[in-house]
C-alpha cells in the first residue's frame, strides 16, 4: 500500500488520499474500536486535521492512520474506565461476516488490539506499526505476540 | 496465508460509510474564529493540536515581539554566534519564528536548566495528549530530578540525539534538523540547520512514492560532525529501509543501501563505533521467535562508507539497542524472548567479531544499555512492559555484569515528570525514551 500525493493542492490530494486509503483506515479503526461511530469520527477528524495542516504534514498517508488510532483510543478511554471495550458491540458488526473475530479482538487490551489489527489487517511491518502507534518496536513485538496468542485462544485456533 | 490473516482479510468486504464530507466540515470548523470572537491565526501545525490558554497566547506573543526586537538590534547575533561555533553552512538564522517552518524554539535565550550543576542532563520527549496528532515536547531534567523544563515544544515526528561530547543536542521535527548548544548556562536555543532528512532517496524511483521517507533513530558519529539514522521509504517495496548518514556541516546525505540486504522489513537503531569506522545496527529477519510470528532482529555491522556488511551469528537471540563500549571492544545490547506468556529481556555483550557473547543480567526486566564515560553500563530496570514508567529504576553495572546497583528511581527522583512516563518515548526508536547527556 503506497501513498502517492502531490503537495501543491492539499485539498484535492488529501481527498485523493482518502479515496485511496480511507475505507481501509475506517475498517481498521472499526476493528480497533468496535464502534462505527467512533471509527467515522476518528477517520473524519484525522483527514480534517491533514486538510487543516496542509503541506506541514509530510507523509499524510502514515499521519492519518496514526491520528485516527489516537483519536479512537481517546474516544474509547473517555467512554470507559477499564481496559476493555464495552460488552455490547456496535450494531455495525452485524454487517460483518466474521463477527467472532471482532468479538475476540475487542477483548484484547488497547495496545495488543492495535498491534494485531495493524499487523494482520493493515499488513504493516513492526517498525511501521510502532511509528503509527507512537510506540516502539519492542513494545509492538510484545503486544503483537501476546495479542496473537490470546486471539487464537479466544478463537479456539490453538 | 496465515489463518488469522485470512480472517482479517474478510474485513475488506465490509461496507464503509463515506465520511469525506464530515472531514471537510470539520476542517472548516478548525479554521473558524475562536469562541471568544477573536480571530486566531494558527501559524504552525503545533498550534492546531495544542491550543494555548489566553495567558499562554499573551506570553507567546510577547516573547515573539521581544525576540524580533532583540534580533533587530542585535543583527542576528544569535545566528552569528551559532555559525561561528559550529561552522555550519548553510544555517538558517534563528532570527524569528517565521524562519522555523516546522517548529518554534521556546526562546532565543538559554533554558533555565543549568547543565552540570546537578548531574548530567537527561532529555526526553513527552507526547501530547488528546485527539488528533499531538506533537511532542522535548524536556530536559537533571538526574537528581531538579530543573525539569520544556525546552522545545511542538516537535512532530521527533527524534533526539546527543553529540558525543555532550555539548550539542540534535532534535529532528518533521524531517528538519535542529541543533542546540549545551553549555554550563543551559540548553539552547535550537537552531534550524536548514537540512532536511526526508529528501529524494534511492527508493523513490522504485516506488513512485513522492513523499519523504520517514526517519528515526538518530545517532552522532564520534567526530560530532556526522549523524546516522534510519530511513524508511516505504513498507510496500522490500528493502526500502536503510541506514543513511548526513554531514552536519553541509547537509549531504549518504544512503548506505547495502544495509538493507537480508533485511525482511528494515533496519533499526544504528550505533557508530567509537573510532568512527563502523556502524552497528539491527535487521529484522525471516526467522521468528519460538511460537511467535514476531521476526528475530539480528545484529549487523557495516563500514561507515556502507561497505563490508557483516551479520553476527548470535544464535536465536533477537537484538535491540546495540551500543558500543567507549574502547570499541564490546557491543552491549538488549535481547528479548518469550518465556511462557511473559516477554523477558536482558542485557548482553559481544565483541564486534561475534565472539565472547555474554549475558550480563538474568532478571528478565533489564534493557536498553548505555555506556557511561567511566566504562560502566547504565540500563533501565523494570517498568510496565517495555516502556519506562514511574516504577522504572536506573542501574549501573560493570562491563562484566558485576557490581550492579540502582542509581535512580524515576518515580521518586523525577516526581510528576515520571508519572507521565507513559507518554515519553520516541516512535520507532525503541527504548531510548531517556537520553542521558554524555560526560563532557
Amino acid at each position: 500500500m503506497e501513498t502517492v500525493i502531490a503537495a501543491s493542492q492539499p485539498e484535492v490530494t488529501v481527498e485523493a488520499l482518502y479515496r485511496q486509503d480511507g475505507e481501509r483506515l475506517w475498517r481498521a479503526v472499526f476493528a480497533f474500536s468496535g464502534d462505527a461511530e467512533v471509527a467515522s469520527d476518528a477517520v473524519a477528524e484525522a483527514y480534517a486535521q491533514v486538510l487543516r495542516r496542509g503541506t506541514a504534514v509530510r507523509d499524510p498517508g502514515a499521519w492519518t492512520w496514526r491520528a485516527a488510532f489516537r483519536i479512537a483510543s481517546g474516544a474509547l478511554k473517555a467512554r470507559r474506565a477499564g481496559d476493555r471495550l464495552p460488552t455490547v458491540l456496535s450494531e455495525h458488526i452485524d454487517r460483518y461476516e466474521d463477527p467472532d473475530l471482532l468479538d475476540a479482538v475487542r477483548r484484547l487490551p488497547d495496545g495488543q488490539r492495535a498491534a494485531v489489527i495493524l499487523f494482520y489487517f493493515a499488513d504493516l511491518p513492526i517498525n511501521q506499526i510502532a511509528a503509527r502507534l507512537g510506540s516502539n518496536s519492542v513494545a509492538v513485538r510484545a503486544n503483537l505476540g501476546r495479542g496473537r496468542r490470546r486471539l487464537r485462544q479466544l478463537l479456539g485456533d490453538d | 496465508m496465515d489463518k488469522l490473516r485470512q480472517r482479517f482479510a474478510a474485513l475488506d468486504r465490509m461496507p464503509v460509510p463515506d465520511v469525506w464530507s464530515d472531514a471537510m466540515r470539520r476542517a472548516e470548523e478548525l479554521t473558524m474564529p475562536a469562541a471568544t470572537g477573536a480571530k486566531v491565526t494558527l501559524a504552525s501545525p503545533t498550534a492546531v493540536a495544542r491550543p494555548r490558554s489566553g495567558a499562554g497566547m499573551l506570553v507567546a506573543v510577547l516573547v515573539t515581539i521581544a525576540l524580533i526586537a532583540i534580533l533587530a538590534v542585535g543583527g542576528l547575533a544569535v545566528g552569528s554566534w551559532f555559525t561561528d561555533q559550529q561552522r555550519l553552512a548553510p544555517v538558517v538564522a534563528p532570527s524569528a519564528t517565521a524562519t522555523l517552518p516546522h517548529a518554534t524554539p521556546r526562546s532565543a535565550a538559554p533554558s533555565t536548566v543549568p547543565a552540570g550543576a546537578a548531574g548530567p542532563l537527561i532529555v526526553f520527549l513527552r507526547h501530547g495528549q488528546g485527539s488528533g496528532h499531538p506533537p511532542a515536547d522535548l524536556w530536559a531534567i537533571h538526574a537528581d530530578g531538579s530543573g525539569a523544563e520544556d525546552i522545545f515544544p511542538g516537535l512532530g515526528l521527533p527524534s533526539v540525539a546527543w553529540s558525543p561530547d555532550g555539548k550539542r543536542l540534535l532534535a529532528v521535527s518533521e524531517y528538519r534538523v535542529y541543533l542546540a548548544q549545551v553549555t554550563g548556562d543551559g540548553v539552547g536555543p535550537f537552531v534550524d540547520t536548514g537540512f532536511d532528512t526526508g529528501g529524494a532517496t534511492a527508493c523513490n524511483h522504485k516506488t513512485g512514492h513522492r513523499n519523504p521517507c520517514q526517519d528515526a533513530a538518530f545517532t552522532f558519529a564520534p567526530d560530532g560532525e556526522h549523524i546516522a539514522f534510519v530511513q524508511r521509504c516505504t513498507w510496500s517495496a522490500p528493502g526500502c529501509m536503510f541506514i543513511t548518514t548526513m554531514d552536519l556541516r553541509t547537509g549531504e546525505r549518504t544512503e548506505l543501501t547495502e544495509t538493507q540486504r537480508n533485511a525482511r522489513h528494515g533496519v533499526a537503531l544504528p550505533a557508530w563505533s567509537p573510532d568512527g569506522s563502523s556502524i552497528a545496527f539491527t535487521t529484522e529477519t525471516n526467522q521468528f521467535l519460538s511460537e511467535s510470528e514476531v521476526p528475530i532482529a539480528k545484529l549487523s555491522i557495516v563500514d561507515a562508507d556502507g561497505r563490508n556488511l557483516r551479520r553476527l551469528d548470535l544464535g536465536n537471540l533477537s537484538v535491540a539497542a546495540p551500543q558500543w563500549s567507549p574502547d570499541g571492544n564490546l557491543i552491549a545490547f538488549t535481547s528479548g524472548a518469550w518465556l511462557g506468556d511473559v516477554f523477558v529481556q536482558d542485557i548482553y555483550t559481544v565483541r564486534p567479531d561475534g565472539s565472547d557473547l555474554r549475558q550480563l543480567t538474568t532478571d528478565g526486566v533489564s534493557a536498553w544499555p548505555e555506556w557511561t564515560g567511566s566504562n560502566q553500563i547504565r540500563f533501565r530496570h523494570g517498568g510496565a512492559g517495555q516502556q519506562a514508567d514511574s516504577s522504572t529504576t536506573i542501574w549501573l553495572m560493570d562491563p562484566d555484569g558485576s557490581n550492579a546497583h540502582q542509581v535512580a528511581e524515576l518515580g521518586t527522583t523525577w516526581g510528576e515528570v515520571a508519572n507521565q512516563m507513559s507518554w515519553i518515548g520516541v516512535p520507532g526508536d525503541p527504548g531510548r525514551s531517556l537520553f542521558w547527556q554524555p560526560a563532557p
